[in-house]
């Protein structure tokens, strides 16, 4: 009998076990499709919330509007809301009562027929912070009114406006701030959850359920050598891991692509199937390191319900990184790759975000983290040789 | 002289300050039933796991077939079937499936190993209950399906610990007539129990144990006439009571 037979029988049978165990597989699966929704919907309602911030209409403080019409009409089908501006002007931008004010001389009008540049003047706090949207706003504006008429004015004297732009210049926003990267960078979170969530129950049912249902001493009877056992054990549970993670990725990419969801976070955005695979290629090792952890610490359990909670905290410790560091803004750093999980979250980011991947850290990252799978699986494997495992926590 | 099939020799283990079993050596050979009778608590089953290779003895050692079960543990396994104190089923497994996966486990596999999941079925009056997952099973049921399980083998010694407990009148007869034809078949059948009918009716040999001493051994007469006590229910009651002062622990 070789020993992949036995490791084999072991892993196959567990297999069959766990799949009439209906309740528990569908509870798993609900929870590990239902992650990737509520991420999405969490972060994405939450990330429209302060976008939705700058197309709130603008408002206006201005002092003599009266004195440029043509002016205050621009800026009011601009989304800005006029209103007349405080007395003592200065004194409330400085104090922060207002963001800004829009002063309006009398002696605009007068040059502005004449040709002459009006004069218009911003009052700002420049270290008011909260006032720079409302700021750069006002002020993009202006000059779009400004540029808009003196193209006007030149083509009034046959002159084309381009010859007065000599630079074309287009902004387009890849930061973290784009909303899109944001989304996007949820994928570490949903994959890293499946990874820890999607077979702990299992982990907890083979080993410490195991011992409970006075099942494990007539197992441990049979002339099978223990680390073929834990090996078998490992195998099932790892594959139901592997399972759920890739169902979670792919839940995740097809309800990205949904127009209904799209429209209701408010972006677009899509996970090419080279992402999808390189990214399951990244996480893979935890998945591997995963299920080795909470097989060990769910030996250690006396009962069920205990492997249970101690695998619950594993999980959360591990994928808890992947959800901070999505949403925060941190340059990958290389002692990152020394912390499996996190290495991962950093890794599936820039890998999302299609700023390549250096191979080294790849590498660094993917070993450090099957050691680590490895260790726990030894470590598992010397707790079976034990007979403690029989006797439970007792001696 | 028979070859002897299962033996100890100078078995000692302690749990902590609990001395569980104390330079215990007995041998149980093949085509004769003996008996490890003792009351609860007197290190029974733990002498019993010793013999499975799930303790560790912390001094003496036990034999299968003369393979050591500590230093050797999958050779004396393969020669031992086991009906452990521990008996849980999958519950969410037939009890064929329960037996198949131990057969398996045993290197069978196929028509051999079916012919054979059948022919305990048979044998065991399993035909009922064989194709129904084994969640909710009566106790009766249960030991059925775990005697299965550890004979699926064929294995020439057996061991069974404390298999009537739980069984109601009907199933205990035919759990005893089990063992006897296991002795008819030439196996060597090491049986412990807290019930010295049970023990009187069926063994050849019998060691009595209590606090992990061996107190009395020998056939039914030889320990008739070492206690002078011509009913052996009061034999067992004597020496229990001589060595622990009291009879707390018998059934």
């Amino acid at each position: 009998m070789s020993a992949l037979n036995l490791i084999w029988i072991v892993a196959r049978k567990e297999i069959v076990d766990n799949l009439r165990d209906r309740r528990s597989v569908g509870n798993a699966l609900f929870t590990v499709l239902l992650n990737p929704l509520l991420f999405i919907l969490l972060f994405g309602i939450l990330g429209r919330t302060f976008s939705e911030k700058a197309e709130q209409a603008l408002v206006l403080p201005v002092q003599g509007a009266e004195n440029a019409p043509s002016l205050i009409a621009f800026l009011e089908q601009n989304n800005v809301e006029i209103e007349d501006a405080p007395a003592a002007a200065e004194a409330a931008v400085r104090s922060g009562e207002v963001d800004l004010v829009l002063i309006i001389p009398e002696g605009y009008g007068e040059a502005f027929t004449s040709g002459q540049p009006a004069p218009v003047t911003l009052l700002v706090d420049d270290t008011n912070q909260g006032a720079s949207v409302s700021v750069s706003r006002a002020r993009r504006l202006l000059e779009r009114y400004s540029s808009q008429i003196g193209s006007l004015r030149l083509l009034a004297r046959g002159i084309s406006p381009t010859v007065v732009n000599p630079l074309l210049i287009q902004e387009e926003d890849v930061g973290v701030e784009n909303e899109g990267a944001e989304t996007l960078s949820l994928l570490p979170t949903v994959m890293l959850a499946a990874a820890f969530l999607g077979g702990y129950y299992l982990a907890a049912d083979v080993t410490a359920g195991e011992r409970e249902r006075n099942s494990l001493e007539p197992l441990l009877v049979n002339p099978v050598p223990r680390w073929q056992i834990v090996l078998g054990k490992y195998i099932a549970t790892f594959l139901f891991t592997l399972l759920a993670t890739v169902l979670a990725t792919l839940t995740y990419a097809g309800l990205l692509a949904l127009p209904q969801l799209q429209s209701l976070i408010g972006l677009r955005v899509a996970l090419s199937t080279e992402t999808i695979v390189g990214a399951l290629l990244l996480v893979l090792p935890v998945v591997f390191m995963a299920v080795a952890l909470e097989l060990f610490i769910a030996s250690f359990a006396k009962s069920f319900k205990e492997a249970q909670t101690y695998v619950t905290y594993l999980s959360l410790a591990g994928f808890m990184p992947a959800v901070f560091l999505s949403v925060l803004p941190i340059q990958t750093q290389t002692w990152m790759m020394l912390i499996p999980s996190i290495s991962q979250t950093m890794l599936l980011r820039n890998l999302t975000r299609g700023e390549g991947l250096a191979p080294g850290l790849v590498a660094l990252a993917t070993v450090l983290t099957l050691a680590v799978g490895v260790a726990a699986l030894i470590a598992t494997i010397r707790l079976y040789n034990r007979e403690r495992i029989v006797l439970g926590s007792a001696s | 002289m028979r070859r002897t099939m299962i033996e100890v020799r100078n078995l000692s283990k302690s749990f902590g300050d609990v001395h569980a079993v104390r330079n215990v050596s007995f041998s149980a050979p093949d085509g004769l039933i003996t008996g490890l009778l003792g009351p609860n608590g007197a290190g029974k089953s733990t002498t019993m796991r010793m013999i499975t290779s799930i303790l560790e003895p912390d001094s003496g050692a036990a034999f299968v077939d003369g393979h050591n079960a500590l230093a050797d543990p999958v050779a004396a396994q393969t020669r031992l079937g086991v009906l452990p104190d521990a008996r849980g089923l999958y519950p969410r497994l037939t009890a064929r499936e329960n037996v198949r996966y131990f057969g398996r486990l045993r290197g069978l596999h196929g028509p051999e190993l079916e012919a054979e999941i059948e022919r305990l079925i048979d044998l065991l009056d399993m035909k009922a209950f064989a194709g129904r997952r084994t969640e909710g099973f009566s106790s009766g049921q249960r030991v059925k399906v775990a005697i299965a399980r550890a004979l699926v083998h064929r294995p020439q010694n057996v061991m069974l610990d404390e298999p009537t407990t739980g069984l109601d009148v009907m199933s205990t007869r035919a759990m005893r007539a089990f063992i006897r034809k296991l002795r008819e078949e030439g196996r060597c059948v090491l049986f412990s129990s807290h019930i010295m009918q049970e023990v009187a009716a069926l063994c050849d040999h019998i060691v009595i144990i209590a606090r992990g001493e061996i107190v009395a051994r020998g056939t039914p007469d030889e320990i008739r006439q070492q206690t002078g006590r011509p009913d052996l229910e009061d034999a067992f009651v004597d020496l229990i009571v001589e060595v622990t002062g009291s009879t707390e622990g018998l059934a």
